[in-house]
């Protein structure tokens, strides 16, 4: 057992299996954090268990920049509300961002400086360094130069020490337990031991992050595979949104940087060229030819490459030689980055190519984090509703570290008014049964290993699933998938049949995620015959209010995948108003 | 024209099945600007499965510490050579291949009491009392990522019996001691960790992938913060 941070509790053995009991089981180390100090909070027992070594891996702790925390009048929380729907262009859970904004302009982040012990970047006078941010009414994102979620989550880390909250790290979940339509916890490995461990829990909280591995290029860490939209879907959960992808732009080039984040270009001073040396942003919008929202420069570059006028590495080139000189001190860390592998941003272009980034999509809640299975919670990037079509800066660090603490909370309330769960034993056999049997399969002929099966989903939805959405491209994406289920993932097999340390075995486990969410993308990307927000269709170029003020919600009905429309919830902002 | 090579040696041992470890090579085709990460990460994908740890690519995480040449580093940060040794972290054991059990660092982490402690609750927010100079100070501190490379090269901790907890560790009490919003006496608490012990001989420094001065920001600050107290 690899419990770094704390010492395990006992186990216990029931129906001959490794089984751990909590009221609140928490399923990753990000927004997880937070929702286990709430819950820890309200007196209830909770364990918080991670992928990877808990404080390492994950995105919250390599997030950087900005967390919209400060609304100071005239801005307040019904400002931040109507620039998130605005932004959201609709689709957001007006309900959701209600309380968020509330929330936010209560000062909910900015308290936490002082109770966790870390600092917000100050002016030489004293004040806050605020940022106005695209989208935002006001300056209320507050900066943390450099490793400013870390420092974030430094403290938040030191808090759950200091509760002695248990914190699991190296457990992939496999699969949410249900006995009668609730979540009652879930079946977990070990990584190092390769062992088995069962979760009963009154309340499951998923906070397992985004997808960005789904991509040939993201900034997202190892990790982010998608396993718990997968994991919600296969508990039978509905999820909404699951076409809306939102990219920056990172670096395509060297191999060392692939996929690391830079920014906007208005952001970080920089300019975008093809390989031409012709600045295309022109085409786009010649006035503001740098200075375009995320998902419209993104489109241009991808357009460029497309066209052929991409660089030998398949980006376009970035100027980012007059950053420096910019004021743009936490875009600072980008230069000693890139010279160390012999890229000068100074003097050279850096190559580069919109990257997956975050993901507004995911599971859905109610405004109390509560999925469509009772006992089942989800929060931040793996739940849906609260960034709507498109999400604002600093609004993710702000979700993660706000409604983190309000999931844990309202788990913890419902687990103190439960009794025990009920484990259907039958269902973890199965659940075992087929993860072991990943192990010890034996394929006829060659077997494919997960990481090349990986690359496959990668490229493909790298290819069709991007900013560029069109029929006939998410249709040869959702072919070339089917392909992938039916022929490559029953010959999947590992190097070893060794449990320990496998991470044949975990990726394989990743694989299968990864296939299922792939295939929630396109299914939604094709259904949404419009544009709007980060969702973009070459056939369907304008937003369509008549027909697509709605969620597309996925879900699994008789062990297949069904897509369905719900009209958005609103409460205090009406389309058109 | 097939690319150049270079042959990496891997550190290969799962002490469960293994009597002992060994050095496995590997070609590996030579790309532009290649880290230690890049060629791990080729051979697991392309020739045979390796455990190793990383997460962020970007020296953030801290992740992914292992020996190069007999060296501490990132792997994502240093440079790959041809020939080049990659072993796990020592000091630790080894759980399989690359990967070391860190748990004790974490487990003495815990028992520093690393976070803010704080009975006087803040008036307001933001608190006047964190100023500009006080944020400059902080930031000195909190690009520590706990990669442990300093702990693992650290001579003063490989002496029998020292009471030294190591740079990394230290890092964790100056960061509190500095920070005048926390109460507890930190440097008590370095005192009895060992403080007195480090000889600044700066080796922790020449391997801090971050570029921090452990020696002067936390231990030269921690012993002025004791002298001026007259506890050593």
């Amino acid at each position: 057992m690899s419990h770094i941070g704390t010492q395990i509790g006992d186990l216990v053995v029931l129906e001959d299996r490794r089984v751990f009991e909590t009221d609140v089981l928490v399923i990753g180390g990000g927004a997880g954090a937070r929702a286990a100090i709430a819950a820890n909070e309200a007196g209830a027992k909770v364990a918080l268990v991670d992928k990877g070594v808990f404080g390492k891996a994950g995105i919250t702790q390599l997030s950087f920049g900005i967390v919209c925390a400060y609304l100071e009048p005239p801005d307040n929380a019904d400002v931040l509300f109507s620039d998130m729907i605005r932004a959201g262009e609709f689709l957001n859970n007006q309900k959701l961002v209600e309380v968020f904004a509330e929330e936010i302009a209560a000062g909910k982040v900015l308290e936490l400086e002082g109770k966790y012990g870390f600092v917000f970047d100050r002016m030489e006078n004293g004040g806050l360094v605020r940022k106005k941010m695209g989208g935002h009414s006001y300056a209320r994102d507050l900066v943390v130069t450099w490793n400013d979620a870390p420092c974030i989550w430094r403290g938040v880390i030191g808090d759950l020490t200091k509760r002695g909250i248990e914190v699991l790290s190296e457990i992939a979940i496999t699969d949410l337990l249900t006995c009668h339509g609730l979540c009652v916890g879930a079946l977990g490995i070990d990584i190092v031991s390769g062992d088995f461990i069962v979760f009963r829990a009154k309340s499951t909280v998923l906070a397992t992050g985004g997808l960005g591995q789904v991509y040939k290029f993201t900034d997202n860490s190892r990790g982010s595979t998608g396993d718990g939209f997968a994991m919600a879907y296969r508990a039978g959960a509905e999820l909404r949104d699951m076409e809306y992808v939102q990219t920056m732009l990172g670096f395509a080039w060297p191999r060392a940087l692939r996929g690391i984040g830079i920014g906007e270009p208005a952001l970080v001073g920089g300019k975008l060229f093809n390989v031409k040396e012709e600045r295309f942003g022109e085409k786009v919008d010649p006035i503001n030819i740098d200075n375009t929202p995320k998902d419209v420069h993104g489109r241009a570059v991808l357009r460029e490459i497309r066209e052929g006028r991409g660089t030998k590495h398949g980006g376009v080139y970035f100027d980012l030689t007059r950053m420096g000189t910019e004021k743009q001190p936490h875009y600072y860390y980008l230069y000693p980055l890139a010279a160390n592998v012999g890229l000068d941003l100074s003097k050279d272009y850096a190559e580069t190519v919109p990257v997956e980034h975050y993901f507004m999509g995911g599971v859905y809640v109610n405004e109390n984090h509560e999925s469509s299975v009772p006992g089942l919670f989800a929060v931040a990037e793996v739940a849906s509703g609260l960034h709507g079509a498109e999400r604002l800066a600093g609004c993710s660090v702000a979700d993660v570290t706000v409604f983190g603490y309000r999931a844990g909370k309202k788990a913890a309330e419902k687990a103190l008014r439960s009794g025990n769960p009920k484990i259907d034993w039958e269902q973890v056999a199965k659940y075992q049964t087929k993860v072991v049997d990943l192990l010890k399969r034996k394929t006829s002929g060659k077997g494919v290993r997960p990481v090349a099966i990986k690359n496959m989903i990668r490229e493909l939805m790298w290819e069709h699933a991007h900013l560029l959405r069109h029929e006939k491209g998410l249709k040869t994406a959702l072919e070339g998938l089917r392909r992938i289920r039916e022929q490559y993932l029953p010959r999947m097999k590992m190097s070893s049949d060794s449990p320990r340390w496998n991470y044949d075995w975990i990726e394989a486990l990743e694989t299968a995620n990864m296939t299922m969410v792939a295939e929630m993308i396109l299914r939604s990307a094709l259904a949404r015959t419009e544009t709007r927000g980060a969702h973009a269709r070459e056939d369907y170029p304008k937003k369509d209010n008549d027909n697509w003020l709605k969620n597309i919600v996925t879900k699994c009905v008789n062990g297949k995948m069904k897509l369905t429309t719900r009209p958005v919830v609103v409460t205090k902002l009406k389309p058109g108003e | 024209m097939p690319k150049p090579n270079m042959t990496v040696h891997v550190h290969r041992f799962d002490p469960t099945k293994d009597n002992e470890p060994r050095y496995k090579s590997y070609k590996v085709p030579i790309e532009e600007s290649m880290t230690v990460l890049d060629t791990l990460m080729y051979v697991n994908d392309n020739i045979e499965p390796i455990a190793f740890r990383y997460e962020c690519r970007f020296w953030d995480c801290g992740a992914c510490g292992v020996m190069a040449n007999g060296r501490p580093v990132l792997a994502c940060k240093q440079a790959a050579q041809d020939g080049m040794k990659i072993g796990p972290l020592p000091i630790f054991p080894v759980i399989k291949d690359l990967v070391v059990d860190i748990g004790s660092y974490y487990r003495k982490r815990s028992q520093l009491r690393p976070f803010i402690e704080r009975v006087r609750k803040p008036k307001e927010f933001p608190e006047p009392e964190v100023t500009y100079e006080v944020a400059q100070k902080y930031r000195q501190y909190v690009d520590c990522i706990d990669c442990l490379l300093c702990q693992v090269v650290c001579p003063v901790l490989k002496k029998p019996g020292t009471k030294f907890i190591g740079p990394a560790l230290i890092t964790y009490i100056a960061r509190f001691a500095v920070d005048s919003r926390d109460e507890l006496d930190r440097v008590t608490i370095a005192l009895s960790e060992g403080l007195s012990e480090c000889t600044l001989c700066g080796e922790c420094n020449k391997v801090c992938p971050k570029g921090r001065n452990i020696a002067e920001v936390d231990i030269m600050r921690l012993r002025e913060l004791a002298k001026e107290r007259e506890l050593m």
